[in-house]
């Protein structure tokens, strides 16, 4: 057997709000395999976001393990993260909070790639997701939320990182620009073998572009399974309310 | 569209909204028979919002509205004073936001709310039980105890649907509900959406659902309007829209719509991106991503009656 990409091992993150102890991950155990797709579904607040930023170390976990690539990242430090975060990058809902305001597209997507020692042409990137290489001049309120959103998977992807977390990628674009960006993450799917951690809330979707599907509630992993099994017999009364919701 | 004149719930011909000299809503026109629920359709910045907050008179600062009609059953709205139109809101005509928490005033009580609804409505009986029974109407468990929350103790849904149920208490003529399930969960969404379905068995209002999701819409409306770039570009009844969609852009949405949910492998795209208001293409709005463009298109293109009750604003249909 060799190592999965991603595991996690029983994870448990939990935020200290003033009156209590929130546990917004509840033990959650799942593995990403190279080349995986997989869709984490569930209601707002189950805590899709939470793990999605603690798989990569933006949050600090209660307990459990996080292992990438075979590696145990539960603990490490800002020095010791810095070097492995071009392996897992992430793609966020709203594209335009993700840049700075200031900086040309060109630049934010020239700083990663130098910071990690990435010598390909912004024209390239630009190239890949789809955009014409005179965006590099623009700034990102001269962009649409879909070509913005091209932009940063662009960026994501000029790293050539081993996995992406997409949250809620999608759900912010113009119904008529969606299938746009999905197709673009299909096609860099399949032309680059990068696994997806794909956080959506829109069943649909996650049906089109993912292998697997994970089911949460109230931080806790329900279900996992291939998405042609979890829909057609899904495991847990809640995932059938869940896809009881599609309307097809 | 459908019966007009002096039995139609609302009537509204050729809105145009300005923001000094850019045109944000560019010739609306809306028909409603009393009990009949007419779904838009539009993505953002398409102009559904800036339509309601006008028959509403919401409009932000700054902007103006203009319409050559505007009657609520028959009554010239254009003609109300303000305290005259004031009287309408919420019993005339009332709306269902996006955003529930701007409806209400955060330093108050749900019970509150209500009662101030309530007395409006010129209701008897202890307030108190009335209020619970219609918070209770809308499927809020434990009503009394909602009655003694704060807005902001309450989720999205919650609160949502305590606004539906002030609105419903008011039983106005025309509903005017602005993506109301768009800051939802699936989930949640769906229950909403089930509660519009029995509002709609259970008052005789008319109701304006404004949504992005094409699969929303036709769950709940019996007659769609397609909104592109401040204009409408496709109605009909709903059925009709959905399964012989007839305007390239109502086309390119169903095609994708169809296509994630029956699980295809590719889906098919609407090149391009909807046009900024600023710089509006001249001619058809939707010339620059439509794949039947050609001669002709690139003038102003008028609505064409094709059939039974449609409309569409394309030049393939002449
Ligand atoms: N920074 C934080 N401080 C305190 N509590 C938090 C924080 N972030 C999230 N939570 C809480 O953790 C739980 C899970 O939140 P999370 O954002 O992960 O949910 P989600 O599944 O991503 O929801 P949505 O679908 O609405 O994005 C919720 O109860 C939330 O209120
Ligand atoms: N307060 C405002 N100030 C300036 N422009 C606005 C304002 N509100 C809306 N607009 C513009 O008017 C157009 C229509 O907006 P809106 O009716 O809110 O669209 P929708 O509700 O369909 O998303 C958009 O281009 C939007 O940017
Ligand atoms: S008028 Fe022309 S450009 Fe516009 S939708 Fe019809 S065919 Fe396409
Ligand atoms: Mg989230
Ligand atoms: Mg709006």
């Amino acid at each position: 057997m060799t190592e999965p990409l991603l595991r996690l091992e029983e994870l448990v993150v939990e935020f200290a709000d003033p009156h209590r102890r929130v546990r917004a991950v509840d033990g959650v155990s799942l593995e990403i395999g190279a080349g995986d797709i997989l869709g984490l579904v569930g209601e707002s607040g189950s805590g899709k976001t939470t793990l999605a930023k603690t798989v990569l170390r933006l949050y600090r976990p209660h307990s459990g393990r996080i292992l990438l690539q075979g590696r145990d990242i539960t603990h490490l430090g800002e020095a010791a993260l810095r070097p492995l975060r071009r392996h897992a990058q992430m793609v966020f809902q709203d594209p335009l909070s993700s840049f700075n305001p200031r900086h040309t597209i060109g630049r934010a997507l020239a700083i990663p790639m130098r910071l990690h020692g990435v010598a390909r042409p912004v024209p390239d990137v630009l190239a890949d997701v789809g955009l014409p290489a005179g965006f590099a001049d623009r700034y990102p309120h001269q962009l649409s939320g879909g070509q913005l959103q091209r932009a940063a998977i662009g960026r994501a992807l000029s790293l050539s990182p081993a996995l992406i977390v997409a949250d809620e990628a999608v759900s912010k674009l113009d119904v008529s620009v969606r299938a746009q960006i999905l197709n673009l993450l299909r096609r860099v799917h399949a032309e680059r073998g990068v696994s997806l951690l794909f956080i959506t809330h829109d069943l649909h979707v996650a049906r089109f572009l993912c292998h697997r599907i994970g089911v949460m509630r109230a931080g806790r992993l329900l279900e996992i399974g291939p998405t042609a099994q979890v829909f057609a017999s899904p495991a847990h009364e809640y995932t059938r309310t869940l896809l009881g919701t599609i309307v097809t | 569209m459908t019966a007009a004149g002096m039995s139609a719930a609302l009537e509204l011909r050729n809105l145009r909204v300005t923001l000094g000299t850019v045109q944000l809503v560019r010739g609306v026109d809306l028909d409603l028979a009393p009990g009949e629920t007419l779904g838009v359709i539009g993505e953002s910045g398409s102009g559904k919002t800036l339509t309601c907050l006008s028959l509403l008179r919401l409009l932000p600062r700054g902007m103006a509205a203009q319409a050559d009609v505007l009657r609520l059953k028959g009554t010239d709205l254009g003609g109300l004073d303000e305290a005259a139109f004031r009287k309408l809101r919420g019993r005339g005509i009332a709306m269902i936001f996006q955003d529930p928490v701007g409806a209400f005033n955060p330093a108050k009580r749900i019970g509150w709310h209500m009662r101030a609804v309530l007395a409006r409505a010129a209701s008897d009986g202890a307030w108190q039980r009335r209020a619970a029974a219609a918070l209770s109407d809308v499927g809020i468990a434990e009503p009394e105890r909602v009655l003694r929350r704060y807005p902001h103790q309450l989720s999205g849904g919650m609160l949502q649907r305590a606004l539906i149920a002030m609105v419903a208490t008011l039983a106005p003529d025309v509903i005017i509900a602005d993506e109301p399930t768009t800051n939802l969960d699936n989930i949640i969404e769906q229950q909403i959406l089930a509660l519009f379905r029995s509002l709609q068995q259970r008052l005789s209002s008319a109701l304006v659902f404004i949504t992005h999701d094409m699969r929303v819409a036709a769950l709940v409306s019996d007659r769609l309007a397609v909104m592109y770039a401040g204009q409408i570009v496709e109605t009909g009844p709903a059925e009709a829209v959905l399964h012989r969609p007839l305007h390239p852009y109502t086309q390119g949405l169903i095609a994708t719509a169809d296509a994630l949910a029956s699980g295809a492998a590719q889906l098919a795209e609407i090149p391009g991106q909807p046009p900024s208001v600023l710089d509006p293409p001249a001619g058809c709005a939707f010339r620059p991503r439509c794949a039947s463009a050609r001669a002709g298109c690139e003038a102003p293109q008028a609505l064409r009656s094709p059939g039974e009750a449609r409309q569409v604003r394309c030049l393939l249909y002449d």
